[in-house]
C-alpha cells in the first residue's frame, strides 16, 4: 500500500535557483527511504496538479532533507509551501557499496541529493568513499558545500570560481583518474551518457546510475516516465530510479 | 450497496481506465473506497506507446500521451485475464479496436465470461485514418459497436470523446445499437508548448488533458447526454473531492470514475467517498435518488 505523509518544514536555505529544505515528521509517522529512493512531493497548490519525483538527500530520526533545482512552478511551490505531502518512498536504490571497494560518488549539478545520503550512510558504515561533484557555478556551490557537506567533495565548476575549473567531462575523467571500482552517479542525462563510455574504457565493473524523468504516478500505474538510456528503454519509477550495468555490460533494474 | 449495470457494489466510485496500467499494480492502492475498476485498453496489437515526454503537468490539469501502450490482447489472454477471478472487486476490460476486421479478432475475450467491456472509441493519443478518434465518426462507431454487440452477452459500455459535434446525437445512435451504459467522457485532446524552445510538448503535438481543470467541461457532457437516452452513465473527468463527485450524479452520472487525481493522492477515493456518506447521509437521500436530481430541479 502507498504511504502518503504530512510533513512541515523546519528549515530552508536557497542559493539562486537551487534549494535545500529539511522537514521534521508530523506525529509518530517516520519514513526509512534508502538512497536512491525518491518521494512524489505534493503542496497543497492544487494549480500545480501532478506530483514531483524528487530523490532524498537525507533521511533520518529527526526528519527528511531534500536539494532541489529550481526550474518550473512545481519545484517554486515546493519551495513557497510550509508543508509538504511525501508519497512513498518510491523506486530502487543504490547497492552496497560492499567494504572493499574504491568507491566513486559523481554528481552533477542537483544530482547531488541521491549521492549526499549515500555518502552519509558510507561515512556511518565507515566505508571509504571520493565524491566528485560538477556544477555550473562554483560560487553556488561553494555555499552549498559549507553549509551542507561534512565529507571530502571535489567540485569542479564550469565557470571556475570554485574547486576545479571543468565540465562534467573533466569530473568524470577524475574521478576514474583515482582508480574507482564501483561508481555512484546522478547528473543530467548527457553527462552520465558520457561517463557510461568513460567506464566502458576503463572497464569499470560497476556503474549505478540514478535516473529522472517527467512523471504522473510514480509507482508504476501511469506508463509516464519511459526514458532511453544506454539504448534501453525503461519506465524510471518502477525499473529505477536507479540502472546497475556490470562489467559484462549486463543491465540490472 | 448501488446496483450497476446488475451488480451489487459497495460504492458508486471506480477507478478509471488508463489511470492504473497493470492488474498487478492496484495492490498498492486501498480499493475500499470503489465498487469495481475499469482496465487499461487493451489493443489487438501490443503497443509500445508514444515516445517521451508522456505526460506533463498543467495547470490544474495534467497531460497525457502515453498512447495505448499494452500488452495486446494475446498476452491479456493468456497473462491477466486468468487472474480477474481473484481480483477483489468487479473488473470491466476496457478494448479499442481499430477497425471492423479486428473487432472479429476480439472474439475470443467476447466469449469469455465477462461482466462488462468497456470500447474506448475515444483515446486522443493514437491516429484513426482521417478521423483522429473513432466516437467522433457516428457511423463508424454505429457499426463497430454492433458488431461487438452481436458477439458479446455482457455489458457493453462504449466510452465517447468529450470533443463531439453532437454529443447526443452519438449517444442515442449508440443506444440504438444496444450498448448497456457510456462513459461521458474521455480525455480533452489539448496543447502545451515549450515557450522557449517554441515548439509543441509533445511528439504527437495534441495530448489528453484531464484532472480538475475539465470538470466543468464535463458536467456539462453528462448533462446533455442524461437528458437524450435512458442509459446509465459513467461519470470520467476532473474529479477531485466528494463535491466533485456529488455534482457528477446530480448531473446525471449513476457511477464516477477517479482518474488522475489518484496520480495526486492515491488515497483520494477513501476521502471521497467518506465525503459522499456524509452528505448522503446530512440529506437524508440515497445514492439513487441524487442521479439526476438536479434536472429535476431545472424542470421543475
Amino acid at each position: 500500500m502507498l504511504n502518503k505523509t504530512l510533513v512541515r518544514k523546519i528549515e530552508q536555505k536557497q542559493w539562486d535557483d537551487l534549494a535545500w529544505f529539511r522537514c521534521a515528521w508530523i506525529g509518530d509517522e517516520m519514513l526509512y527511504p534508502k538512497p536512491g529512493q525518491f518521494f512524489q512531493v505534493v503542496t497543497k497548490r492544487e494549480d500545480v496538479f501532478l506530483p514531483r519525483p524528487i530523490s532524498v538527500f537525507y533521511c533520518d530520526k529527526n526528519g527528511i532533507e531534500f536539494l532541489v533545482r529550481i526550474r518550473g512552478k512545481g519545484s517554486a511551490a515546493m519551495v513557497d509551501c510550509d508543508e509538504l505531502f511525501l508519497i512513498g518512498p518510491l523506486g530502487n536504490w543504490f547497492k552496497g557499496p560492499e567494504s572493499g571497494r574504491k568507491v566513486g560518488l559523481l554528481a552533477g549539478g542537483a544530482g547531488l541529493a541521491p549521492l549526499n545520503f549515500l555518502a552519509r550512510m558510507c561515512l556511518s558504515a565507515k566505508r571509504e568513499f571520493v565524491v566528485v561533484w560538477s556544477v555550473r557555478v562554483g560560487d553556488q556551490a561553494r555555499k552549498v558545500v559549507s553549509e551542507l557537506v561534512d565529507y571530502q567533495i571535489e567540485v569542479f565548476s564550469e565557470d571556475g570560481t570554485f574547486g576545479k575549473k571543468g565540465n562534467g567531462v573533466d569530473a568524470g575523467e577524475y574521478i576514474l583518474s583515482l582508480g574507482v571500482d564501483r561508481l555512484y552517479t546522478c547528473a543530467p542525462l548527457a553527462m552520465m551518457e558520457s561517463v557510461y563510455s568513460m567506464v566502458k574504457r576503463d572497464r569499470v565493473k560497476d556503474v549505478q546510475f540514478s535516473l529522472e524523468a517527467n512523471m504522473a504516478c510514480g509507482w508504476g500505474a501511469c506508463k509516464g516516465c519511459l526514458t532511453e538510456f544506454l539504448g534501453r528503454k525503461l519506465y524510471v519509477c518502477k525499473d529505477g530510479p536507479i540502472v546497475r550495468v556490470l562489467g559484462d555490460d549486463k543491465v540490472l533494474r | 450497496m448501488i446496483r450497476f449495470l446488475d451488480k451489487d457494489l459497495s460504492s458508486p466510485l471506480f477507478i478509471s481506465s488508463g489511470i492504473v496500467a497493470e492488474l498487478d499494480t492496484f495492490k498498492d492502492l486501498s480499493l475500499d473506497p470503489y465498487g469495481f475498476v475499469i482496465l487499461k485498453t487493451v489493443t489487438l496489437k501490443p503497443r509500445d506507446g508514444n515516445p517521451p515526454p508522456r505526460v506533463w503537468d498543467g495547470r490544474c490539469a495534467m497531460f497525457n500521451s502515453i498512447g495505448l501502450a499494452n500488452e495486446g490482447l494475446k498476452a491479456f489472454l493468456e497473462t491477466t485475464l486468468p487472474k480477474l477471478e481473484e481480483f477483489p472487486l468487479p473488473v470491466v476490460v476496457s478494448i479499442s479496436p481499430f477497425s471492423l476486421s479486428e473487432v472479429e479478432e476480439f472474439l475470443p475475450l467476447f466469449h469469455q465470461n465477462i461482466w462488462a467491456i468497456e470500447l474506448n472509441l475515444s483515446c486522443p493519443n493514437v491516429e484513426h485514418g482521417h478521423n483522429r478518434l473513432i466516437s467522433q465518426d457516428i457511423e463508424f462507431s454505429r457499426k463497430i459497436v454492433s458488431k461487438v454487440r452481436a458477439n458479446f452477452r455482457g455489458k457493453l459500455i462504449v466510452k465517447v470523446s468529450p470533443e463531439m459535434d453532437n454529443l447526443p446525437a452519438l449517444a442515442m445512435a449508440l443506444v440504438d445499437e444496444g450498448v448497456d451504459a457510456l462513459d461521458v467522457a474521455n480525455t480533452y485532446p489539448g496543447l502545451v508548448l515549450d515557450v522557449e524552445q517554441a515548439r509543441p510538448i509533445f511528439s504527437r503535438i495534441f495530448a489528453g488533458v484531464s484532472g480538475p481543470a475539465i470538470l466543468p467541461l464535463t458536467l456539462k457532457r453528462i448533462w446533455e447526454v442524461y437528458e437524450s437516452v435512458d442509459v446509465p452513465i459513467l461519470g470520467s473527468g476532473g474529479v477531485l473531492d466528494w463535491k466533485d463527485a456529488i455534482s457528477m450524479a446530480l448531473s446525471g452520472a449513476a457511477v464516477v470514475g477517479i482518474g488522475s487525481a489518484l496520480y495526486r493522492d492515491p488515497h483520494v477515493g477513501n476521502n471521497i467517498w467518506d465525503g459522499i456518506k456524509e452528505y448522503l447521509n446530512r440529506k437524508s437521500l440515497s445514492w439513487r435518488e441524487i442521479i439526476g436530481l438536479a434536472h429535476d430541479v431545472v424542470s421543475q
